[in-house]
């Protein structure tokens, strides 16, 4: 399934040529902010197939990252046994990859990352997602990585101090995992040249005969929301938020045989047999040896 | 109860009895799977056990068993406050910490599904424990010592020896204490802990020497007719059985390492191993007086523990959501779930009565 996707993906985005992509492709993607007053909420299911998603929470300056991801409409769950470890989101990976017990492995799990607003940059969270705390006008992002190493989310987060954007959407600064050879980080660095190489349909800046306007003035930066460009329309329904939602976790109940599933009394009924077995045997065991 | 003499099943199948319900605890954290394991165990103890020393060392397990349980949850509590959403249930304030203990927090608001997770992390450890514990009360470690391959005996002789000093120590308490109640003497405390203490540590030095030189006498740690090349070569297979065990287990828990190094690896390792204590085994010439018998009860017992950790195997690769059941709902079970848990309870009407020693009397 996703191979097809992501090689529809790269026949299309090759086909579109270095146009740039820029207009919204789903309801609930409103882009990251343009003004410093709000936060960039963004998440880019990469692999998982969904896209990147940002979203504009006007009031999220100083909110923990989790509230941020939780206000706006993405679920979290954590891992059991670590607590505060972001394991899914949006119910995604399903529990049929990763029963989220325990940490997940550093090649499959959901990257946290967060931007000040000023630098441009994304920066790799050192606390939990419960812990850190977004400045106003920052970003943050979970990223899904399913390679070795560290993979930026595919949409740059917004810089607000300088002074006009860039015209060239070859800016993109993710200098961190330039030097590392994995797909993923390629094309964050040049992003006409993307979809040649990459796997991962996300950051692919490039689109079709996109009603948009010119991205070089008004957006503070242009490649902002990417969600899978077309494919979503060929392969995937689209990158909204609740239409990800609901395919997936209802397949996630089906996977547990609800029809095999056994009612509640079942066990109490079986766990009092034993422990007052134990508790009767003891006594005859008694009783015999007294007598 | 029935025509079966009373008689010590073969302490192998206890082992792996009790080891299989551990190994099914393992892989589940369904809380419901968990109980009814502890239950099994406790059970199957009860029935089974004879009146030896370490028989009652359960309760000894039992009771580390709570308290891991009751530290995971004061844990989540303490550290782990805030830091899932879901239901609070109290919500305590959060003490706040300086930056520098990054992402440390004490308290806050306790959530359910914190506490849950709490409860069932513990409870898995926990009755891994007392699985472990049960396999302790039933199996004689004495009779466990004649099934040991012969490369091991001598630590196994080591081990038994070990296993053995603390009730041994019981022991001599006790007698010292009922020798110095009859007489007169210092009654302060640092006096009496004098008067008590000097003999018991004596007593322990006189057996510890005694049963040296018996150990001597009977050859103990002797290796006789071994060349140095025999045992160059024996020394080298152990110990490269032993790191490509390491390097096997370790890669079959990372699961971002080449698979090359997971199963291939650990079972070159057992291989190299095997073939390591075999050659070292040669050099030990052991002959078993009247063997523990292996009949058929040996059989179920051992089965009955094999198939819990097999169907429980199957259970969390194929029905994950029984064998992890997610913490806002209540769990459920499958039937090779029940299966799983409660199958061991076959290994008390399987395995015939013990002996025991005041019967005996």
């Amino acid at each position: 399934m996703t191979f097809v996707r992501r090689a529809v993906a790269v026949l299309v985005a090759a086909a579109a040529g270095p146009l740039v992509w820029v207009a919204t492709a789903s309801p609930s993607d409103a882009a990251t902010c343009a003004d410093a007053g709000g936060v960039s909420v963004v998440v880019d299911f990469k692999s998982l197939g969904g896209g990147a998603q940002s979203v504009c929470d006007p009031h999220g300056g100083g909110q923990k990252a989790a509230a941020l991801f939780t206000g706006n409409g993405y679920e979290l769950t954590y891992v059991q046994r670590t607590p505060g470890f972001v394991c899914r989101v949006q119910g995604l990976p399903t529990p049929e990859d990763d029963p989220c017990v325990n940490t997940p492995p550093a090649n499959a799990y959901w990257n946290l990352w967060w931007s000040d607003g000023k630098t441009g940059k994304w920066t790799y969270s050192s606390l939990g997602a419960a812990s850190l705390t977004i400045p106003a006008g920052g970003s943050v992002a979970l990223s899904w990585d399913d390679v070795e190493g560290q993979s930026t989310p595919g949409v740059a987060p917004p810089k607000h101090q300088s002074a006009a954007p860039s015209a060239t959407p070859t800016v993109k600064p993710t200098p961190t995992p330039t030097p590392k050879p994995t797909p993923t980080s390629k094309p964050t660095a040049t992003p006409t040249e993307a979809p040649t190489e990459e796997p991962t349909e996300s950051p692919t800046p490039t689109s079709l005969e996109s009603p948009a306007p010119s991205p070089l003035p008004a957006e503070p930066l242009p490649p902002t929301v990417t969600p899978s460009p077309t494919p979503s329309a060929t392969e995937t329904p689209s990158s909204a938020v609740t239409d990800e939602v609901a395919p997936t976790s209802g397949s996630a109940d089906a996977g547990d045989p609800d029809g095999g599933g056994l009612p509640a009394w079942v066990p109490v009924a079986l766990l009092v047999a034993l422990f007052g077995g134990a508790a009767v045997v003891v006594v005859v065991r008694r009783r015999a040896g007294a007598s | 109860m029935s025509t079966r003499l009373p008689r010590d099943l073969h302490p192998v199948a206890w082992w792996v009895w009790a080891l299989g319900l551990a190994a099914a605890a393992t892989q589940t954290t369904n809380p419901l799977v968990l109980l009814m394991l502890v239950g099994v165990a406790t059970l199957v103890v009860m029935a089974r056990r004879s009146d030896q020393p370490w028989a009652g060392s359960f309760r000894l397990y039992v009771i580390v068993g709570a308290v891991i349980l009751v530290m995971r949850v004061v844990f989540r509590i303490v550290l782990g406050g805030g830091v899932e959403s879901g239901t609070v249930l109290l919500d305590l304030p959060e003490v706040p910490l300086p930056d520098w203990v990054l992402g440390l927090r004490l308290f806050g608001p306790v959530t359910q599904e914190a506490l849950l997770a709490g409860f069932y992390d513990g409870l898995r450890l926990a009755t891994i424990v007392i699985c472990v514990g049960a396999g302790n009360a039933l199996a004689n470690p004495k009779r466990l010592l004649r099934s040991v391959p012969a490369a091991l005996h001598e630590v196994g002789t080591a081990l038994v020896v070990a296993v053995t000093v603390l009730p041994q120590f019981a022991d001599s308490a006790r007698r010292v204490r009922l020798a110095q109640s009859l007489r007169a003497g210092d009654t302060r405390r640092t006096g009496r802990l004098r008067r008590y203490l000097v003999p018991v540590l004596e007593d322990a030095l006189e057996r510890s020497l005694r049963l040296a030189a018996g150990m001597d006498t009977r050859g103990y740690g002797r290796s006789a007719g071994a060349t140095p090349r025999e045992r160059l070569v024996t020394g080298a297979l152990m110990l490269a059985g032993l790191c490509g065990i390491c390097v096997g287990v370790y890669a079959g828990l990372d699961t971002t390492a080449p698979r090359v190094l997971a199963t291939p690896m650990l079972l070159l390792g057992v291989t190299v191993a095997v073939v390591g204590l075999v050659a070292a085994g040669r050099r030990v010439p052991r002959t078993r007086y009247r063997p523990d018998p292996w009949r058929a009860p040996e059989l179920v017992v051992m089965a009955s523990g094999l198939v819990a950790a097999a169907a429980m195997w199957w259970v969390a690769g194929h029905q994950v959501l029984t064998a992890y059941p997610g913490l806002t709902s209540w769990p459920t079970l499958t039937p090779l779930a029940l299966l799983a848990a409660v199958v061991g309870v076959v290994a008390a009407p399987a395995a015939p009565e013990p002996r025991l020693q005041g019967a005996l009397a």
